[in-house]
């Protein structure tokens, strides 16, 4: 018990002698006009320091080409969640249900080659079809490879300027990501797992010649079971595929954290997937991990103890996966704060210190800001006490993390004063909606659907789609050292019954994340509904925040508003974002309008706005070809089938 | 050759939900769904579609605790064009029309309103003139 309080103390430093240097500034966007990762970088900064595009021609941008990723899958996709690299003159990126590979020609559109795995039935089985987010790349023995992973969880290595699998990794360019897993039971026949499930929704990350490989699981909101498989995350040989080390999430018995899971639950605990894109400091040989909460999101009873490394965001030697360092962001998580968004590298100077950080931006609406070496947060992260659940055989931890600085981006917990006050009677209603559940500050534990209360639930504000979350994320501009952060006022109520109600043989599963409308379908909460906020790093000081588009017209045509002046409201959408020299980028997101919006970087006021065949879906990226700068979006809608579009300048 | 882009064209597709104009409602042709604005069999046909694409996220509770609260006062289209552009959420508008009108009438069912001899249709101007009420 002494060593887990000494846990929740903070931080906690794995003193692993890895003879750090004092380095210069590393991270500085992307290079050479390519955009190499996920995130552009390996610090996924989602900057490019270009500036072809800039405010006096941002308005002409028209569309160069559009590539239809509808034919790359068993039926069309009305949603498209993919960023393309661009390596050495080609894009890169996958597509459709069965997570095609393509190479396009970033210039006309063209398609170069395709490549997709024949994986019948552990496509079938996967609970991560349509989540392929990029592939990853890197230059081994001076050849260009991709890699991928399918989603039956297999890791491909192909030859980029081919497409086809590289014969000496793995077996004939492939590697099985089930062996090596633990011993779980696999249907003879068909390959699938018999116990549990585990694909992946984000590519992996090359770091110094070894590929981290992260994963990803069904969706935890109500379990059939307490068990499942936990998502170690483990290193492969980009030359040969071959397995180098594993990271246990769930520490094994004499592993450090094993003791944060009580009664045997280490045993049979899985998820703490780490499905958010990875993140890399190359020269420091470190990578950042985001993970996911523990199997049963919003039910802790079966799972005591504090959970490391549940929701966490850990550094490993990417060498050997030894721990550098870890903080926990969220001790025993019973809110569903999984980290969404892959962590940013960047060096910026405090108090006129170079700090090297890495940030995570979350769900819950702070961003944590460490500096990377050492895991120590640059501002005061505190333990206070929460309040404690009242449901059978659940402890929720008695203190959480509470960040200090950056002030919270996003609105956290509920009261009254939040709820929507556009005219008496729809506050009425909306008082009468909200005070059949509990409600409370962040941290405020989920209760039964039925409490002794009289209460059907409990508010987790932010909820499952809130704050930061998986589409854009963030961005980070390595030459203000600012971060813009794209959050979305979203709620959950989380009312939980037990197991067998639901056909789970937990204890207790939630009814489901979602939230619950406000009268007259309008939200319940007070407005903005999606933000971009931008955060000096040198202070912590926000600089400025501005509305994710207009204000919708589901609220300027609702019968119940007439003659109500509204403010600007954004959407409830996460904005996607991209940060060039002098621009900022958004667009509106899946559930915005089709706008790509360019704004002053530097005061959040809009430049321009461009009409998109369909709303973005996820996070922009742009790049340099032949002297031409271009930016290329995801798109896709109701009856828009998912499509990348590129914008140029007239040429 | 670039296209340029037409800008009210694309509009027009990405219409959001709520987003056309409210229609003006006649007051004789508006009907309750507390009048019967489904079939039993098509809740029935709305049951099998839930389990199978709705009930991984949402619990019968979800729909039956205070929802028809938030509803109330609003044309069941409002509804329909939430749920058929933005469920599935990881195929979101794979249902055809009809079926996302089978699954609302079996959300219908689950909050005890009554069924009728009538099929409730996925036709928007239809739908426009059912409105949504609480029990009584």
């Amino acid at each position: 018990m002494v060593s887990t309080l000494r846990q929740a103390i903070g931080f906690a430093v794995c003193t692993l002698a890895l003879g750090f240097q004092p380095l210069q500034a590393q991270h500085e966007g992307t290079a050479n006009g390519e955009w190499r990762y996920w995130g552009g970088d390996e610090g996924s900064s989602r900057y490019a320091p270009l500036d072809q595009i800039d405010a006096t021609n941002v308005a002409t941008l028209e569309v160069a080409w559009r590539w239809k990723a509808a034919n790359y899958g068993p039926e069309p996709d009305f949603i498209y969640r993919a960023t393309p690299l661009m390596v050495n003159g080609t894009l890169y990126t996958v597509a459709g249900q069965r997570r095609a590979v393509v190479a396009i020609d970033p210039a006309t559109g063209e398609t170069l080659w395709m490549w997709r795995m024949r994986e019948n039935p552990r496509w079938e089985a996967s609970t991560r079809k349509n989540y392929g987010k990029a592939v990853a790349f890197a230059e081994v023995d001076g050849r260009g490879v991709i890699y991928t992973i399918t989603p039956g969880y297999y890791l491909a290595a192909l030859d980029a300027e081919t497409g086809q699998p590289i014969p000496r990794f793995g077996l004939n360019g492939i590697v099985d990501l089930h062996l090596g897993l633990g011993d779980y039971a696999v249907h003879p026949d068909s390959g699938v797992l018999a116990f549990g499930d585990i694909t992946a929704s984000s590519p992996p990350i090359v770091v110094n010649g070894v590929i981290v490989v992260g994963n990803s699981h069904d969706r935890g909101y109500y379990p059939n079971k307490r068990e499942n498989i936990p998502g170690h995350v483990r290193g492969y040989d980009a030359r040969t595929g071959m397995l180098r080390w594993t990271f246990h999430v769930v520490p094994l018995p004499g592993e450090f954290g094993n003791d944060t899971w009580e009664d045997d639950s280490w045993s049979y605990t899985g998820n703490v997937s780490s499905w958010a894109p990875l993140s890399a400091d190359s020269q420091r040989g470190l990578v950042f991990i985001p993970t996911d909460t523990p199997t049963n999101d919003y039910y802790g009873g079966e799972r005591p103890g504090m959970n490391l490394y549940g929701t966490s965001l850990i550094a490993l030697n990417a060498a050997t996966g030894e721990r550098v360092w870890h903080f926990q962001l969220v001790h025993h998580d019973v809110w569903n704060y999984d980290n969404p968004n892959a962590p940013k590298v960047v060096d910026v100077t405090v108090d006129g210190r170079l700090v090297p950080m890495v940030i995570e931006t979350t769900k819950q609406g702070w961003a944590y800001v460490f500096n990377r070496e050492t895991g120590e947060p640059v501002w005061p992260i505190e333990e206070r006490p929460v309040a404690q659940s009242d449901l059978p055989n659940e402890r929720t931890w008695p203190t959480q993390p509470h960040v200090t600085r950056p002030a919270a981006f996003e609105l956290q917990g509920i009261t009254d004063d939040d709820l929507i006050d556009f005219t008496p009677e729809l506050r009425a209603l909306a008082l009468e909606l909200a005070h059949q559940y509990r409600m409370g500050p962040l941290f405020t534990p989920p209760s039964l659907a039925d409490a002794a209360d009289g209460t059907k639930g409990t508010f987790v504000v932010p909820g499952a789609n809130g704050g930061a979350n998986i589409p854009g994320g963030s961005s980070v501009d390595p030459e203000t050292g600012v971060l813009y952060v794209a959050t979305e006022r979203g709620h959950s109520v989380i009312s939980l019954v037990p197991g067998p109600q639901r056909e789970s043989t937990a204890e207790f599963v939630s009814t489901g994340p979602g939230g619950i409308r406000g009268p007259m379908a309008l939200e319940l909460l007070k407005p903005p509904y999606g933000s971009i906020v931008a955060i000096d790093l040198s202070t912590g000081d926000h600089l400025w925040r501005i509305p994710n588009g207009d204000t919708p017209a589901s609220l300027t045509n609702h019968p119940a508003l007439r003659g109500v002046e509204l403010p600007t409201t954004g959407k409830r959408s996460h904005a996607d974002i991209l940060t060039t020299r002098s621009l900022l980028f958004y667009g509106e997101g899946r559930r915005g309008d089709p706008w790509l919006h360019a704004v002053d970087k530097r005061s959040g006021e809009e430049i321009a706005r461009i009409a998109l065949p369909a709303t973005t879906n996820t996070a922009l990226m742009t790049y340099m070809f032949h002297g031409t700068q271009y930016i290329v979006t995801a798109v896709a809608g109701p009856g828009v089938e998912a499509e990348l579009v590129a914008l140029r300048l007239p040429q | 050759m670039p296209h340029h882009v037409v800008k009210a064209t694309f509009l027009i597709v990405g219409l959001q939900w709520l987003g056309s104009p409210a229609r003006a409602q006649s007051p004789d042709t508006t009907t309750s769904l507390r009048d019967g604005a489904y079939t039993e069999q098509q809740a029935r046909r709305g049951e099998r579609i839930y389990s199978e694409r709705c009930a991984e996220c949402h619990a019968r509770e979800f729909f039956t605790e205070t929802f028809l609260l938030s509803w109330s006062g609003v044309p069941v289209r409002l509804l329909f064009e939430v749920i058929s552009t933005s469920m599935p959420e990881d195929r979101p508008g794979s249902l055809k029309g009809q079926q996302y009108a089978d699954v609302l009438a079996y959300v219908f069912e689950m909050n005890g309103l009554p069924s009728g001899s009538r099929e409730l249709s996925a036709d928007p101007d239809r739908l426009e003139r059912i409105l949504i009420e609480r029990r009584q």
